[in-house]
């Protein structure tokens, strides 16, 4: 990529994160063919979400994935989503242009219908210590509110006891240390996914933020991809 | 006809009655926000090597959204609560600003085998009256104007001046003190060299750029 593409590729992502412009724009960038370094990998099909980012390629050696959403939801809860959003992965997509040093993946997965908007993002990167930071939400468009925990409870029909006890007969042979069931998707097939974080430490090397998903339905560990 | 020796006599019953009833009983310590919580368990068992403390709070407002908060406290917490002589003690706060009921538990369960250390578990939640919703952490990072990225980097420092060897591992949660302040809840680990890695959870009072631990918050 030529320096006045890289420079005007970082300009859009400032401008991006000043001001959250919408999906078209995005859109438009990524299509352009005069940028070749660029395509757009995931196209979203609902009134409800647009991509503040959607764009994959190469910059110097050094490959990258962005797919930063937002929801377009007039609200303040979703104001507060974005915000999180924004702040959570924009910021390390401008480091990359700044300085592609690494390869880098920030992408989303997402189960939209009528009445829940379920976001996971999972941001990867060639490094060491972790399997990556992983952000999701389940927004109810009905209600206007995040949706808890108790939500996987109501609609699986299941006790939080037993949940755990699953989870952890799962692990059982699987070595882990401080697992938790930190947040949960819903896939776009409709299960409810369990985020598992796990915490490894050999002394003799660095220790390790392990990420599993565990699928209410079926009752399987997934591990992170 | 009452004179004023017996006024004095009576204020000063009336004055020691208070201070005791202030003073001996701890759940009074806790402030009870009658419009919108009850506490669905709230008491005290005091054993002969251990005294344990359960105070377990629901909303009392009527709608889907408050009933899952209410389900999310009691599907963690209502079981370990109603057993008798667990010897863990959940401690719980309330505090009410700006319409955000905000709820902080923290549940000490002691170890079950000697060496251990015991087991604390932390839960916040945070309820908009006003929207009847369940607020996200972007409503911490709006309304502090930070950004995530800075809060991490700003907590690692904290945990790192205490111990090089100290990261975040997450940090997702969040609740209002009673002074108003913002506190993150902090997923930490340590890696000593010669030892393997422990977890362990603290707060960081955002407001006074301060890290607190469970049980010194309140």
């Amino acid at each position: 990529m030529s320096k006045v593409k890289k420079v005007f590729f970082a300009l859009t992502l400032l401008i991006l994160a000043a001001c959250t412009p919408a999906l078209e724009s995005v859109n438009k960038t990524a299509n352009n063919a005069d940028n070749p370094a660029t395509v757009a990998p995931q196209q979203i099909e609902s009134e409800y979400l647009q991509w503040l980012i959607n764009e994959e390629g190469t910059f110097d050696s050094s490959s990258f994935v962005f797919q930063i959403p937002e929801i377009t939801i007039d609200s303040y809860v979703v104001d507060c989503i974005n915000e999180e959003i924004k702040s959570r992965f924009l910021k390390p997509a401008l480091t990359f242009m700044e300085d592609p040093f690494m390869d880098i993946q920030i992408k989303t997965a997402c189960f939209i219908d009528d009445k829940i908007i379920s976001l996971k993002i999972l941001q990867t990167e060639t490094g060491y210590g972790t399997d990556g930071d992983i952000y999701t939400v389940n927004y109810s468009i009905e209600h206007d509110s995040i949706l808890p925990f108790s939500y996987v409870l109501q609609k699986e029909k299941i006790t939080y006891q037993e949940l755990m006890q699953d989870i952890n007969d799962k692990f059982k042979s699987q070595n882990c240390r401080y697992l938790k069931a930190s947040s949960f998707y819903i896939d776009k097939n409709g299960s409810t996914i369990i985020v598992i974080t796990s915490l490894d430490h050999n002394p003799e090397i660095e220790p390790w933020k392990h990420l599993f998903y565990y699928n209410v339905s079926n009752k399987e560990i997934v591990k992170s991809d | 006809m009452k004179t004023s020796s017996d006024r004095l006599f009576y204020i000063i019953i009336l004055m020691v009655f208070t201070f005791f009833a202030l003073t001996f009983n701890p759940v009074s310590a806790v402030e009870h926000k009658s419009d919108y919580i009850e506490w669905v368990i709230d008491k005290e068992e005091i054993g002969e090597a251990y005294s344990s403390y359960i105070q377990l709070p629901n909303l009392t407002i009527d709608t889907y959204v408050a009933d899952l908060v209410n389900e999310d406290i009691n599907s963690r917490f209502l079981a370990v609560a109603e057993e008798t002589n667990s010897k863990a003690s959940i401690i719980s706060e309330v505090n009410i600003h700006d319409d955000i009921i905000s709820i902080s538990i923290v549940c000490i369960r002691p170890p079950t085998s000697a060496g251990e250390e015991d087991l604390i578990e932390t839960y916040t939640i945070n309820y908009d009256i006003t929207n009847d919703a369940i607020m996200p952490f972007g409503y911490l990072l709006l309304k502090n104007k930070i950004d995530y990225k800075t809060l991490c980097a700003e907590v690692n420092s904290k945990l790192r001046d205490l111990d090089g060897n100290c990261n975040v591992n997450d940090i997702s949660d969040f609740w209002i003190d009673k002074d108003g302040n913002f506190v993150v809840l902090v997923d930490a680990f340590s890696y000593p060299s010669a030892s393997e890695s422990k977890q362990f959870i603290c707060y960081y009072n955002l407001d006074k750029r301060e890290l607190v631990w469970p049980g010194d918050a309140k």
